[in-house]
């Protein structure tokens, strides 16, 4: 079985929560995955109005209504999390996340710990330059050498991989020619990766 | 009716035209038969263009659409989705060539929990994997009587449910989804708490259960 692609976003509050049982997956299967950035859309909880269209209200209804389960999760998982009235912009820090991906693994892993944690604990800005450089000293990469604008284009192609992958939201799985989107699949990928599906 | 409140400890919300809801039958009536319980079974019928824009299929080709390209994206993996989870049921999913008015056979829910509880899975069984082979017109209130038949459901009397007190009781109880934070099915409403999708299914077998050990995350049943 090929090693898994799943891609995040650290403004997605479901990639968030499937962050730890993820991890503890793969450290459970002892495999590896590449770790992808996918720029999501996240809508805020709009206002609610007097005149309010059917759209309108199914879009606000929906919104509070994920918002309480992922804060639910959240509260079951342990973890911090708090939403902030209109959702962060997270591209530079995505971008960083690709330039961690070059220097290894571990320094990855950090970084996107540290990303999430400063998103959804913090209420830091992810898309500042500071935010970011600190972001990335305090995973133990050096600064200096991001080039943010060649790893934004990076950013651009790897967006547009994922679009081609199916990766409509985050967090995605691929593993071989299977596509799964959220944690929900946790189960049908750990027997994915253990090698049983095929047996289906 | 009152959407968030009933005699049974989960109300349960479907829709015959949902291929989410159909995947999420055979495991909620797998609790239900496990707890020895009785789940208040409602249904909701899907304004679907309000929300995901709308198409029309004929021969396998969209002859008729408004959605974005990012609509037909979400639209094609979540047909995508529940298919495979449904083929792991033994079931065949395909898509839907239109969008159908499911409030016929929604009404018969309401028909068959209220005249003959003991026949609803029958009547589900019946109903949704027909449905989703394309077999079933459930526009039409002879096979819908045909399905109760099927199912071992009275039906002296459903065809006057249906356009009477059947169709008001719906339409109520539609209304007051939106306010209650009721959007899409399946949902379930445990304790005044609104879980939307199957991958709540882990958390309310806990709770039924008695909430011993740790609370489980959201998963699907494979």
């Amino acid at each position: 079985m090929a090693e898994p692609i799943i891609y995040i976003d650290f403004k997605s509050p479901a990639a968030y929560l499937a962050w730890k049982p993820t991890m503890a997956l793969l450290a459970e299967q002892s495999v590896s995955a590449t770790w992808l950035p996918v720029q999501t859309r996240q809508r805020p909880i709009a206002t609610h109005k007097a005149a309010e269209s059917k759209t309108d209200t199914h879009f606000r209804v929906r919104e509070i209504a994920r918002q309480t389960m992922h804060l639910h999760y959240a509260e079951v998982q342990g973890i911090p999390m708090k939403f902030r009235e209109k959702p962060g912009d997270t591209d530079l820090a995505l971008a960083a996340m690709l330039y961690a991906g070059a220097a290894g693994e571990t320094l990855l892993i950090n970084f996107i710990e540290n990303a999430f944690r400063a998103y959804w604990e913090m209420q830091q800005d992810l898309n500042d330059a500071q935010q970011v450089e600190q972001l990335l000293e305090q995973s133990g990469l050096p600064a200096d050498l991001f080039d943010a604008e060649a790893w934004l284009a990076r950013l651009a192609e790897t967006a547009a991989q994922a679009l081609d992958h199916g990766a409509i939201d985050a967090p995605a799985y691929i593993i071989g020619e299977h596509l799964f989107i959220g944690r929900e699949h946790l189960p049908w990928i750990k027997e994915l990766l253990r090698g049983s599906a095929d047996t289906l | 009716m009152n959407a968030l409140q009933s005699n049974s400890p989960l109300i349960v919300y479907v829709d015959i035209k949902s291929p989410y809801a159909f995947v999420a039958i055979r495991q909620t009536l797998e609790l239900e038969a496990s707890l020895g319980l009785r789940f208040d079974w409602r249904p909701v019928t899907l304004d679907i263009p309000s929300y995901l824009g709308s198409a029309r299929k004929s021969a396998g080709k969209v002859v008729e659409s408004n959605r974005s390209a990012s609509q037909w994206s979400s639209v094609k993996y979540a047909y995508r989705d529940a298919r495979r989870y449904a083929e792991r049921q033994g079931y065949k999913l395909y898509g839907t060539e239109k969008i159908w008015d499911s409030s016929l056979a929604n009404i018969a829910i309401m028909w068959v929990t209220s005249r003959a509880r003991d026949r609803l899975a029958e009547y589900f069984e019946v109903v949704y994997p027909k449905f989703w082979i394309r077999s079933l017109d459930i526009e039409d209130p002879k096979v819908i009587t045909q399905c109760l038949a099927d199912a071992g459901a009275p039906t002296d009397g459903f065809l006057d449910f249906l356009a009477g007190d059947g169709r008001r009781q719906h339409d109520e109880l539609q209304s007051q989804l939106h306010p209650a934070g009721i959007y899409g099915v399946p949902t379930y409403v445990i304790d005044d708490k609104v879980f939307f999708g199957r991958e709540h299914l882990p958390w309310i077998a806990w709770c039924l259960r008695g909430k011993h050990g740790s609370a489980p995350d959201i998963a699907y049943a494979l």
